[in-house]
């Protein structure tokens, strides 16, 4: 049995049209990521799933029936809303309880899931708090608890963890994945972060301006984007981008940048063609050197960012683009210094 | 940090004797025998409590301990019935309200609709409009309608003041409120339902003081009520109170009269006093 089923999902809001095309068949049981800038129509295509949008065009299925047409509550999801959203003049209970009040679930029924997500989540101290009286990760556990009670086929959750911090944030992650694994319920989980989106999901879907980008796992992602905005958002720091125009002569693949051709390997030519026009290497693939070598491309250290384990080195190329080079900390440059860049190519992409 | 509190508690103080005295000295007065009240310098508290303006008041005969008897007057007669006018007029306008402005004021703040600027401007135009200036008007009117005289014209009159003035003071309340909404959607309520269920429980605060002040504003009205039911069964408290002035003086049965038209107002004020306090704290989101 597939999870959610999204054929050809179109939205539009007047002349806005805020997701363009959109097909995609999430597994039943799968974590999966919607990853995008703000703006890109995350929410809306999340909105759309739960039926709190209606479509323009295009079909939903969930748990193999045709949800398109049918309001939320019919549609056997549950939803953790922006920052944990929660009714603020209700206890934790009274928020819980407020899933199942609309359900046909008798009372004994209702109590036997109350008390186990109220287990799972560990939140029975505070079951007679309101949300203000609560910290964010109980806010987050109370939401959690309130969507699993409802013992939905999906799970749809909109930046739960925006609004906390980042030493929370990471724990309630992990927390998250635990529990999903547990329960086994099909996610689709929203987010800006990729840190997040790499940490949580067993599928990420990479969007853009109304449109994916990219549908794969955290490590296809990474290691293979497919478009350049993927490559350039997915990683931190992000990856370098090199422009110029790729050409194939005799002396192999290259591409003729401002500072002369750069060879490129075979293999990356091949996969992309003549079309290409911009090189990706990712900071921790460029080594930086005080004296010129064949290839190399010069810049000026304009930034140094110390991270603990390693150090970024911005460099500026005379037209003021940026570069980031991952190195070790006791790199010894200075800002003003004039290096240059060694590419590691057999790491590189193509776009 | 002693400095500013000891600062803050003296101007505590001095804004406490500022407003309470002058009410302090004129409420005593209802409980002092007649020749006392009169005398120089005025006694600071009724050392020598009398009731007779207490008792008069109310359309009840007093003898006091010396034997003499004092006869309730006309003038309490009509604050009588003021009382019971003010209790019909400001209980009807604030459930009219109320019943009006919930709505009214939650689709201005959560809704997009067509003609909603042009609306808020008009509530706006409405609330800025100096309310003597559509005394003339509104007096001609209702000589028309037959309404002059009439608790129900009283009660149209102070809707037209306390309807487009609180829906605006609540527009802003609402828009504060979390968007629960999706919540309420996605937890099977319907649009009316999440306003009755979800929306009313979790702005209680602010519909609360919405009450207050429709019913002290009705409460207090005198402007329109010395033009429209002045001398008429329809005289509300403020009205009959005022008709003091143009009696030979009864300081005790006027000040018997300020107790009767205080005491409810500030009831009303103690016991949902929390909520004004409550309105500003929006509960935080985050
Ligand atoms: N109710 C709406 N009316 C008009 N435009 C909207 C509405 N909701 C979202 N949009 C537009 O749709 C686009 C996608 O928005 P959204 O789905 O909220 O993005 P995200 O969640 O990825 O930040 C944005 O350009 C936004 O302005
Ligand atoms: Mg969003």
């Amino acid at each position: 049995m597939s999870g959610i089923e999204i054929t050809n999902l179109r939205k539009s809001f007047g002349n806005v049209r805020a997701i363009k095309e959109l097909t995609l068949t999430i597994p039943n049981g799968v974590f999966c990521v919607f990853l995008g800038p703000s703006g890109c129509g995350k929410s809306t295509m999340l909105n759309c799933v739960a039926g709190l949008e209606d479509v323009t065009s295009g079909t939903i299925k969930i748990g193999g029936h045709d949800v398109t047409n049918l309001p939320p509550h019919a549609r056997d999801i549950a939803m953790v809303f922006q920052s944990s959203l929660l009714y603020p003049h209700l206890t934790a209970l009274q928020n819980i309880r407020m899933s199942l009040k609309n359900s046909d679930t008798d009372a004994v029924e209702a109590k036997r899931r109350i008390d186990h997500a109220v287990g799972i989540l560990e939140i029975a101290s505070v079951l007679d708090k309101k949300p203000s009286a609560m910290s964010g990760g109980q806010r987050q556990r109370v939401a959690m608890a309130k969507a699993i009670v409802r013992n939905p086929t999906a799970f749809l959750m909109d930046e739960p963890l925006a609004a906390l911090d980042a030493a929370l944030r990471q724990s309630l992650r992990l927390e998250l994945v635990v529990l999903q694994r547990q329960l086994g319920t099909t996610t689709i989980f929203v987010t800006h972060d990729q840190v997040e989106a790499m940490t949580l999901g067993d599928l990420i879907v990479v969007m853009n301006d109304g449109r994916v980008e990219q549908i794969g796992t955290p490590d296809e992602i990474y290691n293979n984007p497919a478009t350049k905005f993927v490559a350039g958002f997915i990683g931190s720091p992000p990856m370098n981008f090199f422009e110029g125009q790729v050409e194939d002569s005799n002396n192999g693949p290259t591409l003729r940048t401002q500072y002369g051709p750069i060879a490129i390997p075979r293999h990356l030519f091949d996969r992309m063609g003549g079309s290409a026009h911009s090189l990706g290497v990712r900071p921790q693939h460029i080594d930086i050197n005080r004296t010129k070598t064949d290839g190399s491309i010069p810049g000026t250290v304009f930034a140094i960012e110390n991270l603990g384990k390693d150090s970024v080195i911005i460099l500026h190329d005379t037209a003021g683009h940026d570069y980031r080079v991952l190195v070790d900390p006791d790199h010894g440059y200075t800002v003003g210094e004039s290096t240059y860049m060694c590419l590691d190519l057999s790491q590189a992409h193509l776009f | 940090m002693r400095r500013t509190s000891l600062s803050l508690g003296l101007a505590a103080l001095v804004a406490v004797i500022w407003t309470l005295l002058p009410i302090y000295w004129i409420l005593k007065t209802a409980f002092i025998a007649p020749v006392d009240a009169v005398a120089f310098p005025a006694p600071l508290w009724p050392s020598n409590p009398h009731f007779a303006a207490a008792h008069n008041i109310f359309g009840f005969g007093y003898t006091d301990a010396d034997g003499r008897e004092f006869l309730p007057a006309g003038q309490s007669k009509q604050v009588i019935n003021g009382l019971k006018n003010s209790v019909i007029v400001a209980f009807f306008v604030t459930v009219i309200t109320l019943l009006i402005i919930v709505p009214l004021s939650y689709a201005f703040a959560r809704f997009e609709f067509r003609g909603k600027t042009a609306l808020l401007m008009t509530i706006l135009f409405s609330v800025a409009v100096p309310p003597v200036s559509t005394l003339i008007p509104f007096f001609i009117l209702f000589i028309k309608l037959g309404l002059t005289g009439t608790t129900l014209g009283l009660i149209i009159i102070n809707l037209t003041i306390t309807v487009p003035f609180i829906t605006w003071m609540l527009i802003g309340y609402f828009r504060n409120l979390p968007a629960v909404e999706p919540l309420a959607r996605v937890d099977g309520f319907s649009r009316l339902s999440t306003l009755i269920f979800i929306v009313i429980p979790m702005a209680r605060s602010g519909i609360a003081v919405a009450a207050i002040v429709s019913f002290l504003f009705a409460w207090n009205e005198f402007v329109f009520a010395t033009q429209l039911v002045n001398g008429t069964p329809a005289a509300t408290l403020p009205t009959a109170v005022s008709g003091f002035l143009f009696l030979q003086p009864q300081p005790g049965l006027l000040s018997a009269s300020l107790w009767i038209s205080i005491i409810p107002a500030a009831l009303v004020a103690y016991f949902l006093q929390r909520h004004i306090a409550e309105m500003n704290l929006v509960e935080p989101v985050k």
